[in-house]
């Protein structure tokens, strides 16, 4: 495939799969995700020839999404480490860190991102992977390299979780 | 409330419902921008393509000579005594003789065996490289 048909296919990717990837990456980090589907689909872009179909189109995104999502979790845990020993040395005290965004609100798009962040990574992942009939089951094992059962369990498990705290905070 | 994922059957219907209403919408110059900064940018290549693209198209011929007789010398296969030559670092069969008579006493197949093994991803690797600069040229 030449470099315009790469550029196609990118194209016709973006066109079909922008929402999803944009919702999934703000689900993961809990903020705006754009930047962040942003760059996975310039990474798909440079991984294409590597593509050989041997799982869907959506899939494959939604693999290299997740893989994205969590070299951005760890940089951002390395750098507010970083930050909160440079404060300490700075002002010389402990300080609470900053309450994450949608703490005060009732918005419940602002609760439901508040509380996807308070799932385990993997949970998040696969939750935020199944809901809206993104992915199978089966699709979402094959994305994760973990067994379908797995999958069940642990989308499972996050659904009573999620269920849970929405009732408390919402009262519904 | 701590994740620990057992608060009851009931919950289930909720977390799915709030989860259907979650909406994140890219935004409408998303497309454009990606594709931009798709155009713009230089498509990656491995420090292995970039090593097979080299400027010189001998290059990769000249780095798989290379890795083929410094395996060979590495073990120890250079050993032979061409006539008009000497002892070259490479042979085609490598030969043991025996040392007071010059007598080839036995023979075996670890360079030609050597440098297949090495020479064949080698020849793979530089065929897909220049493959993907031919079909591929950026």
């Amino acid at each position: 495939m030449t470099n315009r048909g790469y550029l196609a296919a990118l194209e016709a990717a973006i066109l079909a799969y922008q929402h999803e990837i944009v919702r999934f990456c703000t689900g993961m980090l809990g903020e705006d995700g754009e930047d962040v589907a942003h760059d996975v689909f310039l990474i798909a872009y440079a991984a294409l020839p590597r593509f050989r179909g041997a799982s869907s189109v959506r899939t494959w995104l939604f693999a290299i999404a997740r893989n994205h999502c969590r070299k951005v979790l760890r940089d951002r845990t390395r750098r507010r480490r970083n930050e909160r020993r440079q404060q300490e040395v700075t002002w010389g005290a402990h300080r609470d860190p900053p309450l994450p965004p949608g703490q005060e609100t009732d918005d419940p798009q602002q609760l439901v991102l508040r509380f996807l962040q308070e799932l385990p990574e993997p949970e998040r992942a696969i939750v935020l992977m199944r809901s809206r009939q993104a992915l199978s089951h089966a699709e979402i094992a094959q994305a994760l390299h973990v067994s379908t059962r797995t999958v069940e369990r642990k989308w499972a498990k996050a659904l009573h979780y999620l269920g849970g705290r929405i009732k408390d905070a919402m009262g519904w | 409330m701590q994740w620990d994922g057992n608060n009851g059957n009931g919950d289930t219907q909720r977390a799915y419902d709030a989860l259907e209403a979650f909406e994140v919408r890219a935004s409408p110059t998303f497309l454009s921008d990606v594709m931009q900064a798709a155009v713009e940018q230089p498509r990656r290549r491995s420090w292995f393509n970039r090593l097979l693209l080299a400027p010189h198209p001998w290059a990769p011929a000249a780095l798989c000579v290379v890795v083929v007789l410094t395996l060979g010398s590495l073990l120890g296969l250079n050993y032979i005594d061409w006539p008009f030559v000497g002892k070259t670092p490479f042979a085609p069969i490598a030969a043991v003789t025996d040392e007071r008579s010059g007598v080839i006493m036995e023979t075996e197949l670890t360079t030609p065996l050597v440098a297949f093994t090495a020479g064949l991803p080698m020849y793979y690797a530089l065929h897909r490289g220049f493959d993907r600069a031919v079909a591929q040229p950026f």
